[in-house]
């Protein structure tokens, strides 16, 4: 007997194939499809001459997906990281404000031990501080100025500044909401860094995500049996081609569902159902808060925003405020005449611009990887805590918010990948099963 | 003034300077006596002023007219004075608008979006949200403010405005559609967003320009 004569129940090699080339199919999809989630993490591709021009009067649905037509383009980047920012959006929106606002953040990050560290760093320098800044100001006049006077002006600036620190991170506490948006801080860490998003999944789902890819090759041999029936009954040659559509949008369908669905646990007779990602809601929180803490909402994060974001200017002028009287008291009866000589207005600006250097070297000590794991640790737990106390439907929509929209297509290049396998399968058996 | 016209150009400004001042004691001496004999000026703008309504204030009105008019008739002014609109208009401006006005001068236009609900099977339309946008809070206005409020305003300037032409791609979209104001807005019925963009009037471009905002 050769392998071409060999049947069961009337059904040649060729039609028990068929699952064989179905579950090959539903690995490839959900592999693909695993792949089209996360990769690439910016944009590849061409632009092509015209699309522009078309591109916006494409459906909706259609431009939204992340294939680049509504910029005349065509390729692909990884859904996940296409929409990292929205989901940071989401995730303030969903997650963090519901913890309070941006002052509960700030307070989180030990602000005392942070103008500790910040007074430790800074009082050494502040005698090259002084002198800096009054050089880049008066020039001449500073340099007849006697030694000693010098020295006695910058101890009295040293003895100064810690209670001036403190005042400005309290300052910062009251007005944290004028001075530092922590939602958009998030979306712009993320539109920055698209591999953060993708962490959140991959680092949770290592496991699931290969179960998923494996779950696609049962479930395409599990649909492919009735197919042998089917092909048997109607021996057409547009059958396979067909049911391969029907095989691979389903097989997708199901991976996006067993990752998401059911929101609640369900029993069905001795097994317990739960969507794969949600059942695991305690390590996702776990895992996404710890990202937000380390890179994202850190103390370098919120300094550099007070510093440098859209509202900077205000924190600045705040801490120009508070370091002008001690400059001020440490000039003492000098300052009287300094200001005769140079006027009030640039006297001023000297203030300004000994706050603007202090704040320039307060960032690199707050850079300190250290500092930012140490301060990180209550961030991280009162995220962790918080997001596990979210309703299932709620963790949910916080994962699959930013996926959403471009599901129909994984779908749909599960369908495409099915039309090819049943091709396939005619190329090399032809219709007669 | 006639022979200011035909002066050469050179001497044409300062002709005008000396004219304008001339004018302006003129059109002030006008107003205390209307019927004065320095009706015949002979411009026609200061018979629109004696002819202006009976009212307190409007010969003030008129004759503020006329300086205008009289201003504008000068060839050249190269006074260096600051455009008197912009002026105005800065000082007319708020804190945050300001911000907002530095953002989109920066930043360029600013993604803004409406929300519409279809009513009915006519295929009517209701507009739930309008002008949702993320341009205010971008450029860090305070908290407290309502950012509808703001953008009233800056229309109201005639600084900036809404145009109906998007944005190229949806990058700039994505974020702002994933608002939970415009999410709640789309809850509505069957909803349908049509997105526009925030920028500023060619007004507004000057004004920028003048102040040393550069894109």
């Amino acid at each position: 007997m050769t392998i071409a004569s060999f049947t069961v129940l009337g059904v040649g090699v060729a039609g028990l194939s068929i699952p064989l080339f179905t579950a090959v199919i539903g690995y490839v999809t959900n592999w693909t499809g695993i792949w089209m989630l996360f990769s690439p993490l910016e944009f590849r591709g061409a632009r092509i001459p015209g699309l522009a021009r078309i591109g916006p009067a494409l459906p909706r649905r259609l431009r939204l997906v992340p294939l680049g037509l509504a910029e005349g383009r065509l390729g692909w980047q990884g859904i996940i990281p296409s929409r990292a920012a929205k989901m940071g959006s989401i995730a303030v929106d969903k997650g963090l404000s519901r913890l309070g606002g941006a002052a509960d953040f700030y307070r989180q990050l030990q602000p005392d031990e942070i103008a500790a560290r910040l007074e430790r760093e800074l009082s050494p320098q502040v005698p090259e501080l002084v002198d800096e800044a009054i050089r880049a100001r008066y020039g001449g006049l500073w340099d007849r100025v006697p030694a000693g006077a010098k020295r006695s002006i910058e101890r009295r600036v040293q003895d100064e500044l810690p209670a001036a620190l403190r005042r400005v991170t309290v300052r910062i506490g009251d007005d944290v909401d004028e001075l530092l948006d922590i939602k958009l801080m998030v979306i712009r860490r993320m539109a920055e860094r698209p591999q953060l998003a993708n962490r959140v999944f991959q680092e949770v789902g290592e496991r699931e995500l290969q179960m998923i890819i494996r779950l696609g090759f049962v479930f395409g041999f599990v649909l492919g049996i009735p197919l042998v029936a089917l092909v048997s009954a109607v021996p057409q040659w547009w059958v396979l081609p067909l049911a391969g559509i029907v095989i691979g949008w389903v097989t997708n369908w199901l991976a996006i569902e067993a990752i998401f669905s059911p929101l609640e646990p369900r029993r069905i007779g001795p097994l317990t159902v739960h969507g794969l990602f949600i059942r695991r809601q305690h390590d996702v929180a776990e895992i996404y808060s710890s990202i937000i803490a380390e890179e994202v909402l850190t103390v370098e994060r919120l300094a550099d925003d007070l510093l440098h974001g859209p509202k900077s200017d205000r924190t600045r002028a705040m801490i120009a405020e508070e370091l002008e009287p001690v400059l001020d008291h440490a000039l003492g009866s000098a300052r009287i005449a300094l200001k005769a000589a140079v006027g009030a207005g640039d006297y001023a600006a000297l203030g300004a611009e000994i706050a603007r250097r202090s704040t320039a070297r307060s960032l690199a000590p707050l850079a300190d990887p250290e500092l930012n794991a140490r301060q990180g640790v209550h961030i991280h737990r009162m995220l962790t805590e918080r997001m596990r106390s979210l309703s299932h439907p709620e963790f949910a929509e916080l994962l699959r918010a930013a996926m959403k929209e471009d599901e129909w297509l994984l779908l749909l290049h599960g369908g495409a990948l099915g039309v090819v396998g049943g091709l396939l399968h005619l190329a090399v058996f032809g219709t007669h099963v | 003034m006639i022979a200011i016209a035909t002066a050469p150009l050179d001497l044409a400004g300062s002709v005008a300077r000396w004219g304008g001042r001339g004018l302006r004691r003129q059109l002030r001496a006008l107003l205390d006596e209307p019927t004065g004999p320095e009706r015949a000026l002979g411009t026609g703008t200061a018979d629109a002023c004696t002819a202006g309504p009976a009212g307190p204030g409007g010969g003030g009105l008129g004759a503020r007219f006329a300086a205008l008019l009289e201003q504008s008739s000068r060839v050249a002014r190269d006074d260096g004075a600051p455009d008197p609109v912009l002026g105005r208009l800065l000082e007319q401006l708020s804190p945050d608008g300001a911000r907002v006005l530095r953002l989109l001068a920066e930043g360029g236009p600013q993604p803004m979006l409406d929300v519409r609900v279809r009513e009915g099977l006519r295929g009517g339309e209701r507009t739930v949200l309008a002008d949702a946008t993320m341009a205010v809070r971008e450029a860090g206005v305070r908290t407290a403010l309502d950012p509808a409020v703001l953008l009233d305003d800056l229309r109201r300037l005639g600084i900036a405005t809404a145009c109906d032409e998007p944005l190229p791609g949806d990058g700039p979209y994505e974020v702002l559609e994933a608002q939970p104001e415009v999410a709640l807005a789309r809850r509505v019925g069957r909803a349908r967003l049509v997105r526009k963009r925030l920028v500023l009037t060619p007004l507004g471009r000057d004004l920028a320009r003048a102040v040393g905002l550069a894109p």
